[in-house]
């Protein structure tokens, strides 16, 4: 196993994540295997786990916390919110009310006082980054959120939302997670020419993984990237989000 | 090396990558998976690779796992 900085947090990962969409409801019900699953992975070196709170609505979050009681403080810990959490209209999205309602439900499930990495599961195109960035920086100040991250966010949505931090003295995001594997090479958009970090990949190590597996071969794999590891000659992400000088206009319109 | 070593260590040797996710359901995916953290792909296997799946391609659109609300509904596109 290796280890890298997620981000430049200087918070070290293992270059594995264990995902865990596939524990709980339909695709594994016995929670035991589950959490036998999760061990073997930690004493394999893993130590960055990903779930979410729509994985088996709630139900993976719940065997991840059991089988992390007693090793919590050794596990970089990641969730997302976003997702449809009922019938309830305003149980899911990226707005304030939302957050500081699923934070806490996420909290419980997990069994633990706080969210390693807190991260936004899709775009929400009907929210305002500002207002969600807002809400997460305040769960990050009251100390229940460490580091923010987004998943799926196209190169464009990225540079937002840096923009929208910096522009706000809010708190960045430090990671994207997106679908990419040897199935799928196409950066979202034109993430690629934005040359921020790019490739993560998570959601998609169900597509991809499913169709190995049914191919008899078990699953391919998912990424995690996280910004802030430039390639070389790259600029880093950072530096194409310039702050702007005293009186410049904004120049992004919101569409 | 195996097809599920090859793929995981595909996304793990990007160097843009910080880290793979996988997805086990069995205790059998797993232990099949962990090797795949210490496998470095050789340029020779990166480039069949792209012979096989081009670089910026996706054989088939299902496999992403993401489609642009924008794109969905055509009222907002009319």
């Amino acid at each position: 196993m290796q280890y890298r900085s997620l981000g430049d947090t200087g918070v070290h990962v293992s270059n594995l994540c264990l995902g865990t969409m596939m524990f709980g409801g339909v695709n594994n019900a016995d929670h035991d295997d589950c959490a036998a699953i999760i061990h073997t992975a930690l004493d394999a070196g893993i130590n960055f786990v990903d779930t979410a709170d729509v994985y088996s609505a709630g139900e993976s979050e719940e065997i991840v916390g059991k089988a992390l009681q007693g090793r919590r403080d050794d596990v970089v810990l990641a969730t997302k919110f976003q997702g449809n959490m009922g019938d309830e209209r305003n149980h899911r999205g990226a707005s304030r009310r939302w957050i500081v309602a699923e934070v806490e439900n996420s909290l419980r499930r997990l069994g633990t006082d706080h969210i390693d990495l807190y991260q936004l599961h899709r775009p929400n195109p009907g929210t305002n980054i500002e207002e969600t960035l807002a809400a997460l920086t305040d769960l990050v100040r009251q100390g229940k959120v460490l580091y923010l991250g987004h998943s799926a966010f196209q190169a464009s949505q990225i540079v937002e939302a840096q923009w929208a931090a910096r522009d706000r003295m809010l708190v960045r995001p430090v990671s994207e997670q997106l679908s990419y594997s040897l199935l799928v090479r196409t950066p979202r958009d034109r993430r690629a020419a934005h040359r921020t970090a790019a490739p993560h990949e998570r959601d998609l190590l169900l597509a991809a993984g499913r169709r190995l597996a049914e191919r008899e071969v078990a699953q391919g794999g998912g990424g995690a990237s996280a910004l802030g590891r430039p390639q070389a000659g790259q600029r880093h992400l950072r530096d194409a989000v310039r702050p702007r000088r005293p009186g410049q206009r904004r120049q992004v319109r919101r569409g | 090396m195996t097809l599920v070593e090859m793929a995981i260590a595909f996304v793990v040797n990007h160097p843009a990558v910080t880290s793979a996710i996988i997805g086990p359901r069995t205790m059998h995916q797993i232990t099949t998976q962990l090797p795949a953290a210490d496998i470095t792909l050789s340029p020779e296997v990166l480039d069949r690779i792209d012979q096989i799946v081009a670089p910026g391609t996706t054989p088939n659109p299902f496999d992403s796992a993401y489609v642009n609300p924008a794109l969905t509904a055509a009222s907002l596109r009319r």
